[in-house]
């Protein structure tokens, strides 16, 4: 009985473990493709074996293909637009956490659809508004009409829920004021539910890729861009440096990943589970 | 806006134009029109396959690490995640590598086994879906598996203890107790994996190099689908352009709340 359960443990690991490899040989095959020499067969180098040419190569990317530059533009819009996305979303879920006020579950389940609705919905008056501010092709052309997330708001609201309403209304009967409330109390007890928005939204706004494309002309890169504009098959360049150039496009999101593993996938699960 | 006839050039003059960018649209006369039908009989063809396929994967996944020990859960969970970190972008980038024919890993193995042998992935027809299909399930699966393995810890042990002290096999209290007592994540999981699967865009797009406005979609629009053709009326700028892109958007949102509610009904009757 107990052979049997282990090898059925076994066998388990083992069916697991194949979709593990699938999700992590692409990264793998990336990594040693660039740091591999140029006589090799690109289709059979599963093993790096050149870090100089690697560098080199990584190099060239970050100079020729602008991924420097795209990556820096990239960093700037994204976390304009997180720092809005904060702004707006906490006081919101603090306000639909706390305060009733008239038509607030119409406002709630309007915010709830918003949601579902699809971004190329709204992309299309967003772009003629956008155009018409004069704003094409500017960071702020580009983060202000990402800042509004509904699923920020909803994500925050989950940890709001944990928080007695009993510091509120101590907090009130002391004579502090709304911005007070929030600013002293309600921000510093939400930490982890910022933490948690904050990666999240990196996340996502770094992959961006419809609005920016549509948004963007000449001056700003944003990442997204560059890289597909580098697939075009129109657009040759050597192999490994574009393979070179994922890679290292790579590295944001991946570090941002690693290090707060535990918030992203609580943060999904959240707003899953929840919702 | 979808009444009208705006486009991206236009300025002050926009003139209503009642339904005639609807009956243009779904017509079936002129381009504009064969190519927004045609790339609605893709998504026909690749909402369903994928969401299938992709839910009884990461289902599937759920339900055999389940069964590890917490910390081998964890580093699974961890690795399975990692696709879906990416950004779509790269994930198209890395896949159109993998799948051009000759030189790409993925392509030659299939060609080997035999399957699209001698077989441009990204021009020929269903293959492109497929195509599609495969970079989508392989991002997105590690999503659904977060959400349903977390859904499956929520489930009470003491259900599990009650049904082994019955004499039931593992295979029957994972139809009997985890399955059904799911549903609620399933639903959560199935509706969600709709509407992005309805908006599918950006991995389309990136292989099909829409960056050309010629070649949206590939040849022949084999892979092209209804959001691409969206965008690609903004981009032609002319006539009617962003009102004709307001009114597939319209109609493809019409779907996308139709089915929404569909299934919340279909839910409600259930349970």
């Amino acid at each position: 009985m107990k052979t049997k359960k282990k090898r059925e443990q076994w066998i388990l690991i083992m069916l697991a473990a194949v979709w593990g490899l699938v999700c992590l040989f692409p990264l793998w095959v990336l990594f040693s493709g660039t740091f591999s020499l140029d006589t090799n067969n690109l289709t059979r180098t599963f093993f790096p074996n050149s870090l100089t040419n690697g560098i080199a190569k990584c190099k060239e990317a970050l100079v020729t293909v602008e991924i420097a530059a795209s990556t820096v533009h990239t960093l700037i819009y994204t976390s304009v637009t997180v720092a809005g996305i904060l702004v707006i979303s906490s006081l919101a879920a603090y306000e639909f956490t706390f305060y009733h006020f008239p038509l607030k579950r119409l406002l709630f389940g309007l915010l709830m659809a918003s949601m579902m609705l699809p971004q190329v919905l709204y992309i299309i008056p967003l772009y003629r508004l956008v155009f018409a501010m004069k704003l094409a092709d500017t960071f702020a052309g580009i983060s202000f009409p990402m800042m509004v997330s509904a699923l920020s708001v909803f994500v925050m609201m989950q940890f709001l829920e944990d928080l007695p309403l009993s510091f509120i209304e101590s907090a009130r009967i002391d004579g502090a004021g709304h911005f007070q409330i929030y600013g002293r109390i309600v921000l510093p007890l939400m930490r982890n539910g910022i933490l948690t928005t904050v990666v999240l939204m990196f996340m996502k706004i770094w992959g961006q890729y419809l609005w920016p494309a549509l948004v963007t002309g000449q001056k700003i890169k944003p990442i997204s861009v560059t890289i597909s504009n580098m697939l075009n098959p129109n657009f040759w360049i050597d192999p490994r440096t574009k393979i070179a150039a994922m890679l290292i496009a790579m590295i944001p999101p991946m570090t941002i990943y690693l290090t707060f593993q535990r918030y992203v996938i609580e943060g999904i699960t959240m707003s899953g589970v929840k919702g | 806006m979808s009444f009208t006839d705006w486009s991206v050039s236009s300025r002050g003059s926009v003139n209503f134009v009642g339904l005639d960018n609807y009956t243009l649209i779904l017509s079936g006369k002129g381009t504009t029109s064969v190519r927004f039908l045609n790339s609605v009989k893709n998504l026909v063809i690749y909402v369903p396959l994928t969401l299938s396929i992709g839910l009884s994967l990461s289902l599937a996944l759920a339900l055999i690490t389940r069964q590890l020990s917490r910390k081998l859960f964890s580093v699974f969970r961890g690795i399975y995640f990692v696709p879906y970190v990416l950004p779509l972008f790269l994930c198209a980038g890395i896949w159109q590598w993998f799948m051009t024919t000759g030189t790409g890993l993925v392509a030659s193995a299939l060609a080997n086994i035999g399957i699209g042998r001698g077989i441009t992935w990204d021009s020929t027809k269903y293959y492109a879906i497929i195509y599609v299909m495969m970079v989508d399930i392989w991002n997105s699966a590690g999503f659904n598996f977060v959400i349903i393995s977390a859904g499956m810890a929520d489930i009470s042990p003491d259900l599990y203890e009650a049904a082994e002290i019955d004499g039931a096999s593992t295979f029957q209290k994972m139809t009997k107790i985890t399955i059904p007592l799911l549903e609620p994540i399933l639903f959560f999981v199935i509706t969600y994996g709709f509407i992005s699967a309805l908006q599918v865009y950006d991995i389309p797009w990136i292989i099909s190099n829409g960056s050309d406005i010629n070649s949206v979609g590939g040849p022949g629009q084999v892979m092209s689908f209804p959001v691409m053709e969206m965008v690609r009326n903004i981009y032609l700028g002319g006539k009617s352009g962003l009102g004709r892109a307001c009114a597939e958007g319209v109609s493809l949102m019409t779907v996308i709340l139709a089915v929404t509610a569909i299934q919340f009904k279909a839910r409600r009757k259930k349970v």
